[in-house]
């Protein structure tokens, strides 16, 4: 049975003035349609996972941690490594979140994470297999949502980003059937840095990270995931409403404008980074 | 911010929930107050209000607890047979009874309900009643009551709405002063700023926040005031 999580009530008045605003250029904090709020940035936020990263973007606030296995493949895939990403959205951070099973809007965020990284193919999977069919890494990148004041996607996507970035892999060595595991550490490969971009639609005009009124007054969002080398890996748009393909056209280009400003903000302290 | 001694003293003192707050033989527990033999402790996060014998806790953070004849302002959430619910920003939904909205004609059989008042429209109430046993009613029948269609809808947490409004309204009639703007505050934490400039808008959320953050600090108003003047506190 699907669940559809109701948004709250939005006034008509609220609704009516960033109409009103965005007719004019102008944002109700303030901003440009095309502009970012501050994001910030601190690597390594949790001493016990292999990588974390806490993201604000805005008033919005991500904690993402990376945890490092080892698992046997999937019978699929049995020399790739095991990627999964899970978001839990925490009822502290907003009053429309509740404790209780992953609820859709969690499993769509986690989802399309999932697809910036693999599809971006940022981690070489086929590096992380130990012995094929049998032992590979398992990698659990965690996101927690501490605060939500819209577009968990960015924030979400910069965080995991940035804790696969810094993530340090335990050695593993295999003496006969047993796999042991060393005091050694390597670096996770990172092979590409991918930024997603949200914009929400208000009538005909859009705005790029959408602040929570915006998030809840718009007829839907749409989110793109560019890499470096200005392909993109995903594309997804949340909610009702229609877009027509010259105006997919013109978010795909001003997402490449946009892409490149974010990414050297966002993964400003990965060291060695390709933004 | 660095503070003189003598300001920082004047700083009212943040409790957690359990911390002693007073004696019992000389306090009587107000707000957020519970007594455990001669002690007194709070309940919640707060600042410690002593006025009198009586000891409160007024919360940092809280949701609105509707009381007979506040002024609230109001979201509709859903129109109903006989009325609307109408979000007022607390842990309970209003009512808003057909009998108490202004308007004396109107034949259900002719009009629907939703569309004298559709959903999310904003509306300046008054609790007429509130018990623990039905959900709290509102009215709309009296001066300066009813819908509103113009303006930005701001919010701030309902413990800090007393600071908002001032002794007497002072810090409204400073805010209001200094934005040149008019304001409508709602004891629910919902206001509305009556002024379609951005600007002005922008600078009652900043003072809103600061209220917010900073209402425990000595030298609130003065802070207030040089904000809005333009000047950096």
């Amino acid at each position: 049975m699907s669940i559809t999580e109701q948004r709250p009530v939005i006034s008509k008045l609220e609704q009516q003035e960033l109409r009103r605003l965005l007719a004019e250029n102008k944002r109700i904090d303030g901003r440009n349609p095309l502009q970012y709020r501050n994001i910030s940035v601190q690597l390594g936020y949790v001493e016990k996972a292999e990588g974390s990263a806490l993201v604000e973007l805005g008033n919005t606030k991500v904690l993402a941690a990376v945890k490092v296995g080892i698992a046997v493949p999937f019978a699929d895939t049995p020399n790739e490594g095991i990627l999964i990403v899970n978001a839990e959205l925490v009822p502290l951070a907003s009053p429309v979140f509740e404790p209780g099973p992953p609820s859709e809007e969690s499993i769509s965020l986690s989802r399309y994470v999932d697809r910036s990284i693999r599809e971006s193919k940022s981690i070489d999977l086929s590096s992380l297999c130990i012995v094929p069919g049998r032992s590979v890494y398992s990698l659990y990148v965690d996101l927690y949502i501490l605060d939500y004041d819209g577009n968990l996607i960015d924030a979400s996507v910069i965080a995991s980003v940035n804790a696969l970035g810094i993530t340090k892999m335990p050695k593993y060595v295999v003496e006969g059937q047993a796999i042991k595991k060393t005091d050694e550490y390597f670096k996770l490969d990172l092979k590409d840095h991918p930024v997603s971009l949200t914009y929400a639609f208000l009538d005909d005009k859009y705005v790029v990270d959408p602040c929570l009124s915006e998030e809840y007054a718009s007829d839907f969002t749409v989110s793109m995931t560019v890499k470096a080398d200005d392909r993109f890996c995903a594309i997804q748009k949340n909610g009702g409403g229609m877009i027509s393909p010259r105006r997919v056209i013109e978010l795909l280009e001003r997402s490449l404008e946009l892409g490149k400003e974010l990414r050297t903000v966002a993964y400003r302290q990965l060291a060695g980074g390709n933004g | 911010m660095l503070r003189s001694n003598e300001q920082q003293q004047r700083q009212r003192p943040i409790v957690v929930p359990g911390e002693y707050v007073g004696d019992s033989k000389f306090h009587i527990p107000g707000l957020n107050v519970y007594r455990l033999s001669d002690r007194m402790l709070a309940t919640t996060v707060g600042l410690v209000r002593i006025d009198g014998k009586r000891v409160d806790v007024v919360a940092l953070k809280s949701f609105y607890q509707p009381k007979v004849g506040d002024l609230v302002v109001g979201i509709v959430k859903e129109p109903g047979t006989a009325g609307w619910t109408v979000d007022i920003n607390s842990p309970f939904l209003a009512f808003l009874p057909l009998s108490e909205y202004p308007e004396k004609r109107i034949r259900l059989s002719r009009d629907s309900i939703g569309r004298i008042l559709e959903a999310g429209t904003v509306l300046v109430g008054l609790i007429k009643d509130a018990s623990i046993f039905s959900s709290p009613v509102i009215t709309l029948k009296g001066k300066g009551l009813g819908v509103v269609s113009n303006g930005f809808l701001l919010s701030i947490t309902a413990s800090k709405v007393p600071r908002l409004i001032g002794k007497k309204g002072s810090m409204l009639s400073t805010i209001e002063k200094g934005a040149n703007v008019k304001l409508t505050v709602g004891q629910n934490g919902r206001l509305i700023v009556h002024s379609e400039d951005l600007n002005v808008v922008m600078k009652v959320k900043e003072v809103i926040g600061m209220i917010e953050k900073e209402s425990h600090v000595y030298g609130l108003t003065e802070r207030v005031e040089a904000l809005l003047a333009g000047r950096r506190p």
